[in-house]
């Protein structure tokens, strides 16, 4: 995995793009926190389900 | 619900309570009802238009773009029987040497997003990434349908 380009959200680095697929893209963000963004994935605050 | 939810319903004399197991978000990705303060905004699978042509993967390249842009698009989507997403072809895509298949032509595994994303974050994804479409798919994958990025802005503009 050439990894080169970094979430602009938590920075971590990924090959492409999650939102999409470029592998050049200024905006670049990760599958999970472009699913955080989106309403797609819930952070949960707490594991045993409160 | 959650099973505590359920469970509280029961209690308060509640008949028929059933624990949906995969979720809210599943059950919304499906594009079933819901109530309350958000369930007025515009969403994803509201705005997609379900008219995209598909295409699969073994036909030509050459004769689907005849067929896609005869019907006014300059996308289509690639489905299998099961109406589960495989790829998509944008303009771009589509531009490409008649003599390929889809399956060489397409852009593998797109991006998708499920129907209950707000119309505004789309419009707002769509505009920042510069994505012309984006597929729009239940949880396990279906095609719902093809969002335009000006419907998308179009609609958020709106609300």
């Amino acid at each position: 995995m050439s990894a080169d380009i970094t979430c602009t959200s938590c920075g971590k680095r990924i090959e492409e793009c999650a939102c999409c697929d470029e592998p050049d893209c200024a905006a670049a963000v990760c599958f999970h926190c472009l699913n955080v963004a989106a309403g797609q994935e819930r952070l949960q605050p707490h594991v045993d389900c409160g | 619900m959650s099973p505590r939810a359920a469970w509280r319903l029961e209690s308060l004399g509640f008949a028929k309570v059933y624990d949906y197991v995969a979720g809210k978000l599943d059950w919304m990705a499906a594009g079933l009802p819901t109530e309350g303060t958000n369930a007025q905004r515009p969403r994803a699978g509201q705005v997609a238009r379900a008219d995209v042509p598909t295409c699969g993967l073994g036909e030509g390249l050459g004769a689907v773009r005849d067929r896609v842009r005869g019907q006014g698009w300059d996308a289509v989507v690639v489905v299998n029987d099961e109406r589960v997403v495989l790829g998509l072809l944008r303009s771009k895509e589509l531009a490409q040497d008649s003599g390929l298949t889809i399956e060489q032509a397409m852009r593998p595994g797109p991006s998708t997003f499920r129907p209950f994303v707000a119309i505004a974050e789309m419009a707002r994804f769509m505009t920042e990434h510069d994505l012309d479409s984006s597929p729009i798919t239940t949880s396990d994958g279906r095609l719902v349908g093809l969002l335009l990025r000006s419907d998308a802005v179009r609609e958020s503009q709106t609300e």
